[in-house]
Protein backbone atom coordinates (compact mmCIF):
# COMPACT_ATOMS: atom_id res chain seq x y z
CA UNK A 1 0.00 0.00 0.00
CA UNK A 2 1.10 3.53 -0.74
CA UNK A 3 2.54 5.08 2.46
CA UNK A 4 0.65 8.28 1.80
CA UNK A 5 -2.53 6.34 2.33
CA UNK A 6 -1.22 5.02 5.64
CA UNK A 7 -0.87 8.62 7.04
CA UNK A 8 -3.72 10.14 9.09
CA UNK A 9 -5.39 8.49 12.04
CA UNK A 10 -5.57 4.90 12.93
CA UNK A 11 -8.84 3.27 14.03
CA UNK A 12 -7.57 3.22 17.59
CA UNK A 13 -6.86 6.96 17.52
CA UNK A 14 -10.27 7.69 16.03
CA UNK A 15 -11.91 5.53 18.70
CA UNK A 16 -10.08 7.24 21.53
CA UNK A 17 -10.74 10.74 20.23
CA UNK A 18 -14.41 9.86 19.59
CA UNK A 19 -14.73 8.56 23.13
CA UNK A 20 -13.15 11.73 24.55
CA UNK A 21 -15.34 13.92 22.35
CA UNK A 22 -18.43 11.95 23.29
CA UNK A 23 -17.58 12.36 26.98
CA UNK A 24 -17.07 16.09 26.51
CA UNK A 25 -20.30 16.45 24.54
CA UNK A 26 -22.29 14.53 27.15
CA UNK A 27 -20.63 16.49 29.97
CA UNK A 28 -21.44 19.75 28.23
CA UNK A 29 -24.99 18.63 27.48
CA UNK A 30 -25.46 17.56 31.09
CA UNK A 31 -24.07 20.87 32.33
CA UNK A 32 -26.39 22.73 29.96
CA UNK A 33 -29.31 20.65 31.13
CA UNK A 34 -28.51 21.39 34.77
CA UNK A 35 -28.04 25.07 33.96
CA UNK A 36 -31.37 25.26 32.11
CA UNK A 37 -33.10 23.40 34.93
CA UNK A 38 -31.58 25.73 37.52
CA UNK A 39 -32.48 28.77 35.46
CA UNK A 40 -36.02 27.46 35.20
CA UNK A 41 -36.18 27.00 38.96
CA UNK A 42 -34.84 30.49 39.47
CA UNK A 43 -37.42 31.84 37.04
CA UNK A 44 -40.23 30.07 38.93
CA UNK A 45 -38.99 31.48 42.23
CA UNK A 46 -38.53 34.89 40.68
CA UNK A 47 -42.00 34.72 39.17
CA UNK A 48 -43.36 33.99 42.65
CA UNK A 49 -41.55 36.83 44.41
CA UNK A 50 -41.81 39.01 41.35
CA UNK A 51 -45.53 38.28 41.27
CA UNK A 52 -45.79 39.44 44.86
CA UNK A 53 -43.87 42.59 44.02
CA UNK A 54 -46.02 43.24 40.98
CA UNK A 55 -49.22 42.56 42.96
CA UNK A 56 -48.10 44.88 45.75
CA UNK A 57 -47.14 47.54 43.24
CA UNK A 58 -50.45 47.17 41.38
CA UNK A 59 -52.54 47.33 44.56
CA UNK A 60 -50.49 50.20 45.94
CA UNK A 61 -50.99 52.13 42.73
CA UNK A 62 -54.74 51.65 42.98
CA UNK A 63 -55.22 52.05 46.72
CA UNK A 64 -52.52 54.41 47.99
CA UNK A 65 -54.82 57.44 47.88
CA UNK A 66 -57.91 55.63 49.12
CA UNK A 67 -59.88 57.30 51.86
CA UNK A 68 -60.23 54.98 54.86
CA UNK A 69 -63.68 56.30 55.63
CA UNK A 70 -64.84 55.48 52.09
CA UNK A 71 -64.06 51.77 52.38
CA UNK A 72 -67.01 49.45 51.96
CA UNK A 73 -67.25 45.78 51.21
CA UNK A 74 -69.29 42.64 50.79
CA UNK A 75 -68.41 40.20 53.58
CA UNK A 76 -67.06 36.82 52.56
CA UNK A 77 -69.69 34.07 52.73
CA UNK A 78 -72.48 36.54 53.44
CA UNK A 79 -74.68 37.44 50.54
CA UNK A 80 -74.29 40.51 48.39
CA UNK A 81 -75.11 43.41 50.72
CA UNK A 82 -72.49 46.15 50.84
CA UNK A 83 -71.57 47.50 54.27
CA UNK A 84 -69.03 49.99 55.63
CA UNK A 85 -65.83 48.02 56.10
CA UNK A 86 -65.40 46.77 59.65
CA UNK A 87 -62.10 45.91 61.26
CA UNK A 88 -60.88 42.30 61.26
CA UNK A 89 -63.73 41.11 59.04
CA UNK A 90 -63.05 39.25 55.78
CA UNK A 91 -64.57 40.76 52.65
CA UNK A 92 -64.83 39.30 49.16
CA UNK A 93 -65.36 42.65 47.45
CA UNK A 94 -63.87 46.06 48.17
CA UNK A 95 -65.45 49.37 47.26
CA UNK A 96 -63.55 52.62 47.64
CA UNK A 97 -62.95 56.21 46.62
CA UNK A 98 -59.59 57.91 46.26
CA UNK A 99 -58.86 61.40 47.53
CA UNK A 100 -57.34 63.15 44.55
CA UNK A 101 -57.02 66.72 45.66
CA UNK A 102 -58.47 69.81 47.26
CA UNK A 103 -60.65 71.97 45.03
CA UNK A 104 -62.81 74.97 45.88
CA UNK A 105 -62.49 74.47 49.60
CA UNK A 106 -63.33 70.78 49.66
CA UNK A 107 -61.65 67.42 49.32
CA UNK A 108 -62.24 65.92 45.89
CA UNK A 109 -62.83 62.21 45.45
CA UNK A 110 -62.46 59.86 42.51
CA UNK A 111 -65.02 58.48 41.79
CA UNK A 112 -66.90 61.59 42.87
CA UNK A 113 -69.32 61.44 45.79
CA UNK A 114 -72.80 60.63 44.55
CA UNK A 115 -71.51 58.29 41.86
CA UNK A 116 -70.79 54.58 42.15
CA UNK A 117 -67.64 53.75 44.13
CA UNK A 118 -64.76 51.89 42.49
CA UNK A 119 -64.95 48.10 42.97
CA UNK A 120 -62.27 45.47 43.33
CA UNK A 121 -63.64 41.94 43.14
CA UNK A 122 -63.16 38.44 41.76
CA UNK A 123 -65.14 37.71 38.62
CA UNK A 124 -65.69 34.11 37.55
CA UNK A 125 -66.09 33.03 33.93
CA UNK A 126 -69.04 30.58 34.02
CA UNK A 127 -67.67 28.59 31.08
CA UNK A 128 -64.08 28.05 32.11
CA UNK A 129 -64.59 28.44 35.84
CA UNK A 130 -61.49 30.63 35.99
CA UNK A 131 -61.53 33.75 38.12
CA UNK A 132 -60.00 37.13 37.50
CA UNK A 133 -59.42 40.07 39.83
CA UNK A 134 -61.30 42.96 38.31
CA UNK A 135 -61.12 46.69 38.99
CA UNK A 136 -64.33 48.44 38.00
CA UNK A 137 -64.31 52.21 37.96
CA UNK A 138 -66.66 54.66 36.28
CA UNK A 139 -68.27 51.93 34.21
CA UNK A 140 -65.00 50.52 32.90
CA UNK A 141 -63.50 47.20 33.94
CA UNK A 142 -59.90 46.15 33.83
CA UNK A 143 -58.32 42.87 34.82
CA UNK A 144 -55.59 43.17 37.42
CA UNK A 145 -54.82 39.45 37.85
CA UNK A 146 -55.86 36.29 36.06
CA UNK A 147 -56.45 32.73 37.29
CA UNK A 148 -57.54 34.03 40.70
CA UNK A 149 -58.89 31.28 42.95
CA UNK A 150 -59.91 33.50 45.86
CA UNK A 151 -59.47 37.01 47.20
CA UNK A 152 -59.93 38.34 50.73
CA UNK A 153 -59.83 41.98 51.85
CA UNK A 154 -59.29 42.74 55.54
CA UNK A 155 -58.77 45.99 57.48
CA UNK A 156 -56.80 46.18 60.72
CA UNK A 157 -56.11 49.66 62.10
CA UNK A 158 -55.13 51.60 59.01
CA UNK A 159 -53.65 48.62 57.20
CA UNK A 160 -55.56 46.99 54.37
CA UNK A 161 -54.57 43.38 53.78
CA UNK A 162 -55.28 41.75 50.44
CA UNK A 163 -54.88 37.97 50.17
CA UNK A 164 -54.98 36.67 46.63
CA UNK A 165 -54.71 32.98 45.78
CA UNK A 166 -53.79 32.24 42.18
CA UNK A 167 -53.21 29.07 40.21
CA UNK A 168 -49.52 29.10 39.48
CA UNK A 169 -49.62 26.78 36.49
CA UNK A 170 -46.55 25.11 37.93
CA UNK A 171 -47.20 23.70 41.39
CA UNK A 172 -49.88 24.19 43.99
CA UNK A 173 -51.87 27.45 44.06
CA UNK A 174 -49.96 30.38 45.55
CA UNK A 175 -51.44 32.76 48.11
CA UNK A 176 -49.88 36.19 48.06
CA UNK A 177 -50.53 38.71 50.81
CA UNK A 178 -50.19 42.45 50.32
CA UNK A 179 -50.34 44.87 53.25
CA UNK A 180 -51.02 48.50 52.48
CA UNK A 181 -50.97 51.31 55.02
CA UNK A 182 -53.73 53.76 54.12
CA UNK A 183 -52.84 57.26 55.23
CA UNK A 184 -55.91 59.22 54.18
CA UNK A 185 -58.69 59.23 56.79
CA UNK B 1 -13.82 4.84 -2.82
CA UNK B 2 -10.99 4.17 -0.43
CA UNK B 3 -12.65 3.22 2.89
CA UNK B 4 -9.90 4.89 4.93
CA UNK B 5 -10.42 8.17 3.11
CA UNK B 6 -14.20 8.06 3.75
CA UNK B 7 -13.66 7.89 7.53
CA UNK B 8 -11.53 11.05 7.58
CA UNK B 9 -13.04 14.20 9.26
CA UNK B 10 -15.97 12.52 11.10
CA UNK B 11 -14.71 13.61 14.53
CA UNK B 12 -14.30 17.19 13.32
CA UNK B 13 -17.87 17.30 12.03
CA UNK B 14 -19.16 15.90 15.30
CA UNK B 15 -17.16 18.44 17.27
CA UNK B 16 -18.39 21.32 15.12
CA UNK B 17 -22.01 20.16 15.44
CA UNK B 18 -21.81 19.79 19.19
CA UNK B 19 -20.01 23.10 19.62
CA UNK B 20 -22.57 24.94 17.48
CA UNK B 21 -25.44 23.47 19.53
CA UNK B 22 -23.78 24.50 22.76
CA UNK B 23 -23.06 28.01 21.46
CA UNK B 24 -26.72 28.47 20.45
CA UNK B 25 -27.93 27.23 23.84
CA UNK B 26 -25.45 29.42 25.71
CA UNK B 27 -26.37 32.43 23.57
CA UNK B 28 -30.08 31.95 24.22
CA UNK B 29 -29.47 31.70 27.95
CA UNK B 30 -27.26 34.78 27.87
CA UNK B 31 -29.90 36.85 26.10
CA UNK B 32 -32.62 35.69 28.52
CA UNK B 33 -30.49 36.39 31.58
CA UNK B 34 -29.42 39.78 30.26
CA UNK B 35 -33.02 40.82 29.62
CA UNK B 36 -33.99 39.59 33.07
CA UNK B 37 -31.19 41.60 34.64
CA UNK B 38 -32.21 44.73 32.73
CA UNK B 39 -35.82 44.39 33.88
CA UNK B 40 -34.74 43.72 37.47
CA UNK B 41 -32.40 46.72 37.52
CA UNK B 42 -35.10 49.04 36.17
CA UNK B 43 -37.63 47.64 38.63
CA UNK B 44 -35.13 48.25 41.43
CA UNK B 45 -34.50 51.89 40.57
CA UNK B 46 -38.24 52.48 40.19
CA UNK B 47 -38.82 51.01 43.66
CA UNK B 48 -35.94 53.05 45.08
CA UNK B 49 -37.39 56.25 43.63
CA UNK B 50 -40.86 55.45 44.99
CA UNK B 51 -39.49 54.63 48.44
CA UNK B 52 -37.37 57.77 48.43
CA UNK B 53 -40.34 59.99 47.61
CA UNK B 54 -42.41 58.32 50.33
CA UNK B 55 -39.58 58.72 52.85
CA UNK B 56 -39.23 62.40 51.97
CA UNK B 57 -42.95 62.96 52.56
CA UNK B 58 -42.80 61.06 55.86
CA UNK B 59 -39.82 63.19 56.90
CA UNK B 60 -41.83 66.35 56.19
CA UNK B 61 -44.73 65.02 58.26
CA UNK B 62 -42.38 64.30 61.15
CA UNK B 63 -41.01 67.85 60.98
CA UNK B 64 -44.53 69.31 60.83
CA UNK B 65 -45.69 67.24 63.78
CA UNK B 66 -43.07 68.93 65.97
CA UNK B 67 -43.24 72.32 64.25
CA UNK B 68 -46.59 72.94 62.48
CA UNK B 69 -45.25 76.26 61.14
CA UNK B 70 -42.42 74.54 59.27
CA UNK B 71 -42.01 75.70 55.65
CA UNK B 72 -39.27 75.48 53.06
CA UNK B 73 -37.24 72.94 51.15
CA UNK B 74 -34.83 70.24 52.21
CA UNK B 75 -33.17 67.17 50.78
CA UNK B 76 -33.03 63.67 52.21
CA UNK B 77 -30.09 61.46 51.20
CA UNK B 78 -30.80 57.76 51.50
CA UNK B 79 -27.52 56.51 50.11
CA UNK B 80 -28.13 55.78 46.46
CA UNK B 81 -31.40 57.63 46.25
CA UNK B 82 -32.44 61.09 47.30
CA UNK B 83 -35.62 63.04 47.93
CA UNK B 84 -36.09 66.75 47.31
CA UNK B 85 -38.89 67.94 49.56
CA UNK B 86 -40.77 71.23 49.59
CA UNK B 87 -43.30 72.30 52.21
CA UNK B 88 -45.59 75.17 51.16
CA UNK B 89 -48.16 76.87 53.37
CA UNK B 90 -51.15 77.83 51.22
CA UNK B 91 -52.30 80.45 53.71
CA UNK B 92 -50.24 83.27 52.24
CA UNK B 93 -48.43 81.93 49.17
CA UNK B 94 -50.23 84.26 46.74
CA UNK B 95 -51.53 81.32 44.68
CA UNK B 96 -55.07 80.10 44.02
CA UNK B 97 -54.27 76.58 45.22
CA UNK B 98 -57.84 75.25 45.30
CA UNK B 99 -58.83 76.68 41.89
CA UNK B 100 -61.81 78.68 43.10
CA UNK B 101 -60.69 81.95 41.54
CA UNK B 102 -59.50 83.47 44.82
CA UNK B 103 -56.03 83.58 46.29
CA UNK B 104 -55.28 82.83 49.92
CA UNK B 105 -58.91 82.93 51.04
CA UNK B 106 -60.28 81.20 54.15
CA UNK B 107 -60.46 77.83 52.38
CA UNK B 108 -56.69 77.82 51.97
CA UNK B 109 -55.93 78.86 55.53
CA UNK B 110 -53.89 76.30 57.47
CA UNK B 111 -53.54 74.11 54.38
CA UNK B 112 -50.07 72.74 53.61
CA UNK B 113 -48.74 71.05 50.48
CA UNK B 114 -45.79 68.67 50.77
CA UNK B 115 -44.12 67.68 47.50
CA UNK B 116 -41.43 65.03 47.67
CA UNK B 117 -39.52 64.05 44.53
CA UNK B 118 -37.60 60.82 44.99
CA UNK B 119 -34.73 60.15 42.59
CA UNK B 120 -32.69 57.05 41.96
CA UNK B 121 -29.51 57.38 39.90
CA UNK B 122 -30.62 60.81 38.73
CA UNK B 123 -28.42 63.88 38.94
CA UNK B 124 -29.48 67.44 38.27
CA UNK B 125 -27.30 70.28 37.09
CA UNK B 126 -27.26 73.58 38.94
CA UNK B 127 -30.28 74.77 36.92
CA UNK B 128 -32.32 71.77 37.97
CA UNK B 129 -32.12 70.00 34.62
CA UNK B 130 -31.65 66.26 34.49
CA UNK B 131 -28.15 65.22 33.47
CA UNK B 132 -28.37 62.35 31.01
CA UNK B 133 -26.42 59.49 32.55
CA UNK B 134 -25.90 56.09 30.91
CA UNK B 135 -27.36 54.32 33.94
CA UNK B 136 -30.86 53.17 34.67
CA UNK B 137 -32.65 55.93 36.54
CA UNK B 138 -36.12 56.85 37.77
CA UNK B 139 -37.98 59.43 39.78
CA UNK B 140 -41.28 59.48 41.62
CA UNK B 141 -43.31 62.34 43.10
CA UNK B 142 -45.43 62.13 46.24
CA UNK B 143 -47.86 64.95 46.97
CA UNK B 144 -49.47 65.27 50.38
CA UNK B 145 -52.09 67.85 51.33
CA UNK B 146 -52.32 68.53 55.05
CA UNK B 147 -54.39 70.73 57.31
CA UNK B 148 -53.28 72.16 60.61
CA UNK B 149 -55.69 71.24 63.35
CA UNK B 150 -56.88 73.87 65.75
CA UNK B 151 -58.92 72.55 68.65
CA UNK B 152 -61.55 74.66 70.29
CA UNK B 153 -63.37 72.09 72.36
CA UNK B 154 -65.77 73.28 75.02
CA UNK B 155 -68.29 71.84 77.46
CA UNK B 156 -71.63 73.20 78.64
CA UNK B 157 -71.95 70.60 81.43
CA UNK B 158 -69.90 67.91 83.14
CA UNK B 159 -71.78 64.97 81.61
CA UNK B 160 -73.65 65.32 78.30
CA UNK B 161 -76.11 62.73 77.10
CA UNK B 162 -77.62 63.17 73.65
CA UNK B 163 -80.96 61.62 74.57
CA UNK B 164 -83.29 63.13 77.21
CA UNK B 165 -84.95 59.72 77.51
CA UNK B 166 -81.63 58.09 78.34
CA UNK B 167 -81.67 55.32 80.92
CA UNK B 168 -79.40 55.96 83.89
CA UNK B 169 -78.49 53.42 86.49
CA UNK B 170 -77.43 55.26 89.61
CA UNK B 171 -76.31 52.83 92.32
CA UNK B 172 -75.56 53.89 95.89
CA UNK B 173 -74.48 57.33 96.99
CA UNK B 174 -70.71 57.12 96.61
CA UNK B 175 -70.69 59.08 93.36
CA UNK B 176 -70.50 62.76 92.50
CA UNK B 177 -71.28 64.49 89.21
CA UNK B 178 -70.28 68.12 89.45
CA UNK B 179 -70.70 71.04 87.09
CA UNK B 180 -68.71 73.26 89.45
CA UNK B 181 -65.44 74.18 87.77
CA UNK B 182 -62.66 72.20 89.40
CA UNK B 183 -58.96 72.42 88.70
CA UNK B 184 -56.95 69.30 88.06
CA UNK B 185 -55.48 69.46 91.58
CA UNK B 186 -58.98 69.54 93.07
CA UNK B 187 -59.05 73.26 93.83
CA UNK B 188 -61.86 75.56 92.67
CA UNK B 189 -61.65 76.57 89.02
CA UNK B 190 -62.14 80.06 87.59
CA UNK B 191 -65.32 79.51 85.55
CA UNK B 192 -68.93 79.76 86.60
CA UNK B 193 -70.75 76.56 87.49
CA UNK B 194 -72.34 74.52 84.69
CA UNK B 195 -75.02 71.82 84.96
CA UNK B 196 -73.80 68.49 86.27
CA UNK B 197 -75.76 66.61 83.63
CA UNK B 198 -76.89 68.19 80.38
CA UNK B 199 -79.23 66.86 77.74
CA UNK B 200 -80.89 68.22 74.61
CA UNK B 201 -84.52 68.01 75.77
CA UNK B 202 -86.61 68.01 78.92
CA UNK B 203 -84.37 66.76 81.75
CA UNK B 204 -87.31 65.55 83.86
CA UNK B 205 -86.87 61.97 82.71
CA UNK B 206 -83.30 61.91 83.95
CA UNK B 207 -84.11 63.66 87.24
CA UNK B 208 -86.83 61.10 87.93
CA UNK B 209 -84.25 58.33 87.85
CA UNK B 210 -82.39 59.80 90.82
CA UNK B 211 -83.50 58.58 94.23
CA UNK B 212 -84.00 61.16 96.92
CA UNK B 213 -80.67 60.27 98.54
CA UNK B 214 -78.88 60.65 95.23
CA UNK B 215 -80.12 64.07 94.16
CA UNK B 216 -77.44 65.97 96.02
CA UNK B 217 -74.82 63.86 94.23
CA UNK B 218 -75.47 65.76 91.01
CA UNK B 219 -74.39 69.30 91.72
CA UNK B 220 -73.65 72.46 89.78
CA UNK B 221 -75.70 75.17 88.14
CA UNK B 222 -79.36 75.02 89.20
CA UNK B 223 -78.90 71.99 91.41
CA UNK B 224 -79.18 69.80 93.23
CA UNK B 225 -79.92 67.83 91.26
CA UNK B 226 -78.12 69.82 88.60
CA UNK B 227 -79.67 68.38 85.47
CA UNK B 228 -80.54 70.82 82.70
CA UNK B 229 -81.37 71.24 79.05
CA UNK B 230 -78.30 72.34 77.10
CA UNK B 231 -77.41 73.18 73.50
CA UNK B 232 -77.59 70.23 71.10
CA UNK B 233 -74.15 69.03 70.08
CA UNK B 234 -73.13 67.30 66.86
CA UNK B 235 -71.09 64.65 68.63
CA UNK B 236 -70.48 62.46 65.59
CA UNK B 237 -68.95 65.35 63.63
CA UNK B 238 -66.74 66.28 66.56
CA UNK B 239 -65.64 62.69 67.02
CA UNK B 240 -64.94 62.25 63.29
CA UNK B 241 -62.84 65.40 63.33
CA UNK B 242 -60.81 64.20 66.29
CA UNK B 243 -60.24 60.58 65.25
CA UNK B 244 -57.49 61.28 62.70
CA UNK B 245 -55.50 62.98 65.47
CA UNK B 246 -55.34 59.79 67.52
CA UNK B 247 -51.87 58.56 68.33
CA UNK B 248 -53.14 55.53 70.21
CA UNK B 249 -55.72 53.40 68.43
CA UNK B 250 -57.59 50.31 69.55
CA UNK B 251 -58.67 48.30 66.50
CA UNK B 252 -61.96 47.00 67.89
CA UNK B 253 -64.50 45.56 67.77
CA UNK B 254 -63.86 44.89 71.47
CA UNK B 255 -60.66 45.82 73.30
CA UNK B 256 -59.48 45.71 76.88
CA UNK B 257 -56.73 47.91 78.29
CA UNK B 258 -54.96 48.76 81.50
CA UNK B 259 -52.22 51.38 81.75
CA UNK B 260 -51.50 54.91 80.64
CA UNK B 261 -53.49 56.87 78.09
CA UNK B 262 -51.27 59.93 77.83
CA UNK B 263 -49.20 61.28 80.70
CA UNK B 264 -51.42 62.54 83.49
CA UNK B 265 -48.56 63.22 85.90
CA UNK B 266 -46.72 65.51 83.47
CA UNK B 267 -49.93 66.78 81.85
CA UNK B 268 -49.02 65.55 78.36
CA UNK B 269 -52.31 64.77 76.61
CA UNK B 270 -52.84 62.46 73.65
CA UNK B 271 -55.83 61.49 71.53
CA UNK B 272 -56.95 57.89 71.97
CA UNK B 273 -59.41 56.25 69.59
CA UNK B 274 -61.11 52.91 70.18
CA UNK B 275 -62.71 51.59 66.99
CA UNK B 276 -65.20 49.57 68.95
CA UNK B 277 -66.10 48.90 72.55
CA UNK B 278 -63.43 49.41 75.19
CA UNK B 279 -62.98 47.93 78.65
CA UNK B 280 -60.55 49.76 80.91
CA UNK B 281 -59.46 47.37 83.60
CA UNK B 282 -56.93 47.45 86.40
CA UNK B 283 -55.24 50.77 87.00
CA UNK B 284 -55.68 53.26 84.17
CA UNK B 285 -54.56 56.86 84.17
CA UNK B 286 -54.75 59.26 81.31
CA UNK B 287 -54.73 62.77 79.94
CA UNK B 288 -56.19 63.99 76.66
CA UNK B 289 -59.16 62.92 74.57
CA UNK B 290 -60.65 59.44 74.64
CA UNK B 291 -62.97 58.57 71.74
CA UNK B 292 -64.84 55.27 71.82
CA UNK B 293 -66.91 54.03 68.87
CA UNK B 294 -69.13 51.93 71.11
CA UNK B 295 -69.58 51.11 74.77
CA UNK B 296 -66.93 51.92 77.34
CA UNK B 297 -66.57 50.09 80.65
CA UNK B 298 -64.55 51.46 83.54
CA UNK B 299 -63.80 48.47 85.72
CA UNK B 300 -60.73 49.24 87.78
CA UNK B 301 -59.14 52.39 89.13
CA UNK B 302 -59.46 55.21 86.63
CA UNK B 303 -57.97 58.68 86.79
CA UNK B 304 -58.30 60.90 83.70
CA UNK B 305 -58.01 64.58 82.83
CA UNK B 306 -59.57 65.70 79.57
CA UNK B 307 -62.60 64.83 77.51
CA UNK B 308 -64.28 61.48 76.89
CA UNK B 309 -66.54 60.87 73.88
CA UNK B 310 -68.49 57.64 73.43
CA UNK B 311 -71.05 56.68 70.82
CA UNK B 312 -72.40 53.92 73.06
CA UNK B 313 -73.07 53.24 76.71
CA UNK B 314 -70.89 54.50 79.55
CA UNK B 315 -70.52 52.09 82.43
CA UNK B 316 -68.67 52.99 85.61
CA UNK B 317 -68.82 49.61 87.27
CA UNK B 318 -68.49 49.18 91.02
CA UNK B 319 -65.43 47.74 92.72
CA UNK B 320 -61.82 47.93 91.69
CA UNK B 321 -61.12 51.44 92.95
CA UNK B 322 -62.24 55.00 92.36
CA UNK B 323 -63.04 56.51 89.00
CA UNK B 324 -62.11 60.15 88.56
CA UNK B 325 -62.62 62.44 85.59
CA UNK B 326 -61.59 66.09 85.41
CA UNK B 327 -62.94 67.67 82.25
CA UNK B 328 -66.13 66.54 80.56
CA UNK B 329 -67.87 63.45 79.28
CA UNK B 330 -70.09 63.14 76.21
CA UNK B 331 -72.19 60.19 75.09
CA UNK B 332 -74.72 59.42 72.39
CA UNK B 333 -76.13 56.61 74.51
CA UNK B 334 -76.44 52.87 74.14
CA UNK B 335 -78.21 51.09 71.32
CA UNK B 336 -80.10 49.09 73.96
CA UNK B 337 -80.07 48.84 77.73
CA UNK B 338 -78.79 51.42 80.19
CA UNK B 339 -77.08 54.42 78.64
CA UNK B 340 -75.07 55.43 81.68
CA UNK B 341 -74.23 53.31 84.70
CA UNK B 342 -72.83 55.03 87.78
CA UNK B 343 -71.87 52.47 90.38
CA UNK B 344 -69.33 52.72 93.18
CA UNK B 345 -66.90 55.51 93.89
CA UNK B 346 -67.26 57.71 90.80
CA UNK B 347 -66.16 61.35 90.69
CA UNK B 348 -66.97 63.22 87.46
CA UNK B 349 -66.18 66.94 87.54
CA UNK B 350 -66.24 69.69 84.96
CA UNK B 351 -62.76 71.20 84.67
CA UNK B 352 -62.08 74.20 82.43
CA UNK B 353 -58.40 73.78 83.23
CA UNK B 354 -58.30 70.21 81.87
CA UNK B 355 -60.23 71.22 78.74
CA UNK B 356 -57.93 74.19 78.16
CA UNK B 357 -54.91 71.92 78.58
CA UNK B 358 -56.24 69.58 75.91
CA UNK B 359 -57.05 72.47 73.54
CA UNK B 360 -53.66 74.10 73.96
CA UNK B 361 -51.45 71.06 73.79
CA UNK B 362 -53.26 69.11 71.09
CA UNK B 363 -53.77 72.05 68.74
CA UNK B 364 -51.22 72.59 66.02
CA UNK B 365 -50.98 69.03 64.78
CA UNK B 366 -51.45 68.21 61.13
CA UNK B 367 -54.08 66.04 59.52
CA UNK B 368 -53.49 64.23 56.23
CA UNK B 369 -56.22 65.08 53.71
CA UNK B 370 -54.70 63.62 50.58
CA UNK B 371 -51.72 61.39 49.73
CA UNK B 372 -50.94 60.84 46.07
CA UNK B 373 -48.04 59.50 44.09
CA UNK B 374 -47.37 60.49 40.51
Amino acid sequence: MNRRLQRGTSLLEVSISTAILAFLVFAAAHASSVAISTADDVNVRDATTGGERRNASRFEGQLLSVSLSSLQGIPSNQGVAVEPMLEKVDYQELQFRRVVGYEKGAITYEPALGTAAARLYRSVDPKSGYGTLVLENRGQSSTLLSDVRSVVFRLVDSTLTIEVTTGSGHDAPITRTTNLVLRVP
Amino acid sequence: MNPRLSRRGNALLLALGATTTLIVAAGTLLVAVTQERTATEQSMVNAQARDASTSGAEDALARLSTDPKFEGAFAVDMGGSTADVTVVDWTDDGVDNDNDGTKDEADEEDMILVTSTGRSNETLDKNGNLIDLPTRHAHSVTEVILRRTDLNLAANQAVYVDDPAALFKFAGTAFLISGNDTNMDGSKGPNAALPGIGTVGNPAGIISQLKATQKDKVIGDGGPPSVAKVTDMDLMTTMDFLKPLATKVFGGPSDSYSGDLGDLKNEKPIVVHAKGSLKLNGNTTGCGILIVDGDVDFNGTFDFAGIIYASGAIRFNGGGGGKNLRGALFTLGAVSGDDITINGSVDLRYSSEAIALVNEQLSGGVEVLSWRRK
